[in-house]
């Protein structure tokens, strides 16, 4: 039977070993080679500051329960993506969240000392903005439109990390950049009316 | 197959305004130490819970099931071999008594938990539960339960190893030595605890308040030098640099 280990140094290998094996995959290793990159992934999908933490801990519960079942067939980050997906999928369908989510989240981002007052205003309207049509983006193209343009990431690394092919990432981009396109259309048209 | 050209880069084809909403992400929020540090309590305190608490609700079922079949049989066992009715269970006191004579093992207390040390008792029935707090007590129904230690003088402390370094955290506001004196002791009570680290970070942090910096820095290089790849690492070099 093959199970996913740790090695010493904290990388994770696959290899044939006995599910009772003391080397084991736990929850505690997943935790201390992993936090980051669920961290980033939370964000990613849309998971606000404020509610990080809490989600995280759903996450984690979600791992610990889930992982007698994890065979190594997959990478360890694409099975946390998947995770990660359903349960920030989930705190987004929550009512409160959807109500939560139309307010501003100004307050809660760290403010950036090199910039005036006026500058941090504008750079705080425009992120507002940007979440704002992110949200309207359907859980899968966010995540990948994110990964791509905002983090920089290349689409290969977005399929390995969301276990599809790489046409399933080039795809949900196109229809992201669509979409956003669109938003943000919509968003000059009502700025134009409101000056006129 | 090659990946398009970011909105970002110049001389894409990006919308009028993209680009500038997209350089306003203000990226992703930093993990801190204390979210690190109450993360890991989370983990520490989720692998700590029974088995059955993960599993499936058919698993729960078939536990259930399985229960209810050996009480089933029991029952039926006891109705076919029941001698008479004078000589069946003993009075209700007499039970009690026999539960007590072979407590349940001790969970790990802590070392100054236990009382002052007192000659064996002689008949335990009446001496465990007073000269050993910790162990089972046995409440007028019969039934066992588990109580926390108690030192005389002191709030009743935590058995469970992840409680008693909450406990010993939040002295740090309130009560720094006390919650050194928690973290020195803690690899006695919980010898084969799994929160050394955590312990570590506590006594390191109530040094610090109690102003004994030097002592408090020995101690941070020492966990570090122990543990260079740990997640408490960074951590404890901040704390202790803080204070630089």
């Amino acid at each position: 039977m093959t199970c996913q280990t740790m090695s010493t140094a904290g990388e994770l290998s696959a290899r044939s070993a006995p599910a009772d094996d003391v080397y084991a995959l736990t929850l505690a290793d997943v935790y201390a080679t992993q936090t980051t990159f669920i961290w980033k992934t939370l964000h990613r999908l849309g998971v606000r500051e404020p509610h990080i933490e809490d989600v995280f801990q759903e996450v984690l519960l979600v791992v610990f329960k889930r992982l007698p079942t994890y065979n190594g067939s997959s990478a360890l980050t694409t099975w946390l993506f998947a995770i990660c997906f359903r349960v920030a999928s989930d705190y987004r369908n929550r009512a409160h969240m959807r109500r939560e989510m139309a307010v501003s989240d100004i307050g809660t981002a760290a403010v950036d000392l090199g910039r005036s007052p006026e500058e941090e205003l504008h750079r705080r309207e425009a992120e507002t903005r940007l979440l704002g049509i992110l949200d309207g983006l359907t859980l899968d193209q966010r995540a990948v439109f994110v990964m791509f343009e905002i983090d920089g990431l290349r689409c290969e690394e977005i399929a390995t990390m969301m276990g599809v092919p790489i046409g399933t990432v080039h795809s949900r981009l196109h229809w992201a950049r669509k979409s956003f396109a669109r938003a943000l259309k919509r968003l000059h048209e009502a700025d134009a009316r409101r000056v006129a | 197959v090659k990946d398009p050209k970011r909105w970002l880069e110049a001389g894409s084809d990006a919308p009028s305004g993209t680009r500038e909403l997209l350089r306003a992400s203000s990226g992703v929020p930093p993990l801190t130490d204390a979210v690190r540090g109450r993360l890991s309590l989370f983990v520490a305190k989720t692998t700590s819970l029974p088995k059955v608490a993960a599993s499936s609700w058919a698993l729960g079922a078939k536990g259930m099931t399985a229960v209810g079949l050996m009480v089933a049989a029991g029952y039926g066992a006891m109705r076919l071999q029941a001698p008479a009715p004078a000589e069946s269970a003993p009075p209700i006191e007499s039970r009690a008594e026999a539960r007590v004579e072979s407590p349940p093992e001790p969970l790990p207390a802590p070392a100054d938990l236990a009382p002052s040390p007192q000659p064996p008792p002689t008949s335990t029935s009446e001496a465990a539960p007073a000269a050993r707090p910790q162990l089972a007590r046995v409440s007028s129904g019969g039934r066992t339960e588990r109580h926390t230690g108690v030192r005389s003088g002191r709030v009743p402390i935590p058995l469970n190893e992840t409680d008693y370094l909450e406990h010993a955290r939040a002295l740090l506001e309130t009560d720094a030595r006390e919650a050194l004196r928690l973290a020195h002791r803690h690899h006695d009570a919980f010898p084969a605890g799994r929160l050394d680290l955590e312990a570590e970070i506590i006594a390191v942090h109530a040094l610090m308040r109690l102003g004994q910096r030097d002592a408090a820095r020995a101690r941070a290089d020492a966990v570090i030098q122990k543990n260079p790849g740990s997640i408490y690492a960074e951590r404890l070099g901040r704390l202790v640099d803080s204070q630089r």
